[in-house]
C-alpha cells in the first residue's frame, strides 16, 4: 500500500511542477503582451498603454469651445479667440518636458509647419510659465507659424488629461468637433480627419517628402533673419524681377 | 515496507513507465530513433529502431515485474546511458527522437530527468525495490488498479513536462 501512496505523492508533485510551469509561462506571456502595450482585456491594465490615438477620458465632441487667454513667452498677455470666428482652430496642448511632445514641437518648427491649410489656425498651448521651464520652452517653440500660448486655465477649461492632446474647434459654431491624443502628429492628424471628415489633416495620399535636417535648419535661420530685418513674405525686395516688370 | 523502499519502488516504476512509453512510441514512428542510431554509427534501419523500442518495452516491464536489485541495476545502467546520450545531443543541438517524433529538442529538464531516474536505480542497489507481486499482495486488487492508474498518469505527466520543456528549448526559452 505504501508504494501506491508514494506513487500518488510523486504524481501530485509532478502535477504541482507542471501547474507552476504553466503559470510561469502564462505570466511570461502576459508580461510580453504588456511590454508590447497590449492587454488581454480592452479595459484591463494593459489597455492603458495603447499606442493608438484615442480620445481623452473627458472628451465630449460638440461641447462649446471657450476662448483662451494666457501669457506669451516674453511675459506679455494674449487672448486667442476660437469661438465665433471664421477660421477653425487646432489647439495642441503640449509641454516642454514630455518626450512625446518633442515630435509635435519639431513638426511645428518645420518651415511648412503641420502642413495645414490657412483656414485652420494652429495654437500650441502649454501650461502657465509658473509650471513650465521658460528656457526649455524657448528652445522648442516655433518662431513663426503657430501661435504659442501659456495658460493653465485653458488646460482646465478643456479638461486636458495630459500632453500631447489635440482639440479641434470649429470657429463658426464655436464647438469642439474632435479631440484626442496620439504619440505622433500623423496619428493625431488621422484622428482629426476622421472626427471632422476633413482630409486636409492627412494631406494627399502622397507621403510628405522629409527634408534633410540641415536644409530645414538653414531655411529656418534664413526666415528668422529676414523677419528680424523686417522682410515678410511677399515683400517686394524678395522679387526684384517682379518689380522691374511692374516698372516696365 | 519502509518509506524509502516504497519511494524507490514508485520511482523505479515511473522510470520504467517512461521507458515503456518511449518504446511504444517508437514502434509506429521510428524516424527519430533511426536518426539517433545513425548519428551513433549503429544500425539505423526501421527494424533496428523498432527493435530498440521493443527492447525498451521489455526492459520496462521486467523492471516493474522483477523488482529487487537486478531491476535497479538495469535502471541505473540504462538511464545513465540515456543521460550521457541526452547531454551529448543537447550539446550538439541534435533532436532526441526518444518518443518517436523526429523533431524534439533536448532540454535541460530532459537531461535532469534521465539523471534522476539513474539515481533512483543507484539508490535501488542499496534499498532494493519491491516486486510487483509483493506490492499487489500487500495492497490488494483495488489499490493495485489505482496504482496502475497512478503509474500511467505519472508517466504521461513526465512525457508532457518533457514535451513542454522541449518546446521551450526549441523556442530558445529559459528552460533550455
Amino acid at each position: 500500500m505504501s508504494v501506491i501512496v508514494a506513487l500518488l505523492a510523486i504524481v501530485v508533485a509532478l502535477l504541482a511542477v507542471l501547474v507552476a510551469g504553466l503559470l510561469r509561462t502564462n505570466a511570461e506571456v502576459l508580461r510580453a503582451l504588456d511590454r508590447l502595450g497590449e492587454g488581454l482585456e480592452e479595459d484591463g491594465p494593459g489597455a492603458r498603454r495603447r499606442r493608438d490615438p484615442e480620445p481623452g477620458p473627458n472628451a465630449r465632441t460638440g461641447r462649446e469651445a471657450v476662448d483662451l487667454s494666457g501669457a506669451t513667452l516674453d511675459g506679455g498677455a494674449q487672448i486667442v479667440r476660437v469661438n465665433g470666428v471664421d477660421q477653425d482652430t487646432l489647439l495642441l496642448f503640449l509641454s516642454s518636458g514630455c518626450l512625446t511632445c518633442q515630435s509635435f514641437w519639431d513638426a511645428l518648427r518645420e518651415p511648412g509647419g503641420l502642413g495645414l491649410p490657412s483656414r485652420i489656425r494652429v495654437v500650441a498651448v502649454t501650461k502657465g510659465l509658473d509650471q513650465e521651464s521658460p528656457s526649455a520652452l524657448a528652445e522648442v517653440v516655433p518662431r513663426r507659424g503657430a501661435t504659442v500660448l501659456h495658460s493653465s486655465a485653458a488646460w482646465a477649461d478643456y479638461e486636458v488629461p495630459g500632453s500631447p492632446y489635440a482639440v479641434l474647434v470649429e470657429g463658426r459654431s464655436g464647438t469642439v468637433v474632435g479631440e484626442g491624443t496620439g504619440t505622433t502628429w500623423d496619428q493625431v492628424a488621422n484622428m482629426l480627419a476622421q472626427a471632422s471628415g476633413d482630409l486636409a489633416y492627412v494631406g494627399t495620399d502622397q507621403p510628405r517628402e522629409p527634408k534633410a535636417p540641415r536644409d530645414m535648419a538653414v531655411e529656418r535661420d534664413t526666415d528668422a533673419e529676414l523677419l528680424a530685418a523686417g522682410i515678410t513674405p511677399d515683400d517686394p525686395s524678395l522679387y526684384p524681377g517682379r518689380a522691374d516688370d511692374a516698372r516696365g | 515496507m519502509d518509506a524509502m523502499e516504497a519511494l524507490v519502488t514508485a520511482g523505479g516504476w515511473l522510470a520504467a513507465g517512461v521507458l515503456i512509453l518511449g518504446g511504444v512510441a517508437k514502434l509506429p514512428e521510428p524516424d527519430g530513433a533511426m536518426a539517433t542510431l545513425h548519428r551513433l554509427h549503429l544500425p539505423s534501419g526501421r527494424v533496428a529502431a523498432r527493435l530498440l523500442g521493443l527492447g525498451e518495452i521489455v526492459t520496462g516491464l521486467a523492471v516493474i515485474g522483477v523488482g529487487s536489485r537486478p531491476a535497479a541495476a538495469v535502471l541505473a545502467v540504462v538511464y545513465a546511458a540515456f543521460t550521457g546520450l541526452a547531454a551529448w545531443q543537447r550539446a550538439a543541438q541534435l533532436d532526441c527522437g526518444c518518443f518517436g517524433t523526429s523533431a524534439t529538442a533536448v532540454s535541460a529538464r530532459h537531461v535532469a530527468t534521465n539523471a534522476t531516474f539513474a539515481l533512483v536505480g543507484l539508490v535501488g542497489l542499496a534499498v532494493p525495490p519491491a516486486t510487483l507481486a509483493a506490492v499487489a499482495a500487500d495492497a490488494g486488487a483495488l489499490a493495485t488498479v489505482a496504482g496502475a492508474v497512478l503509474l500511467v498518469t505519472g508517466t504521461m505527466l513526465v512525457r508532457v513536462m518533457l514535451g513542454r520543456a522541449a518546446e521551450t528549448a526549441a523556442a530558445g526559452g529559459l528552460a533550455r
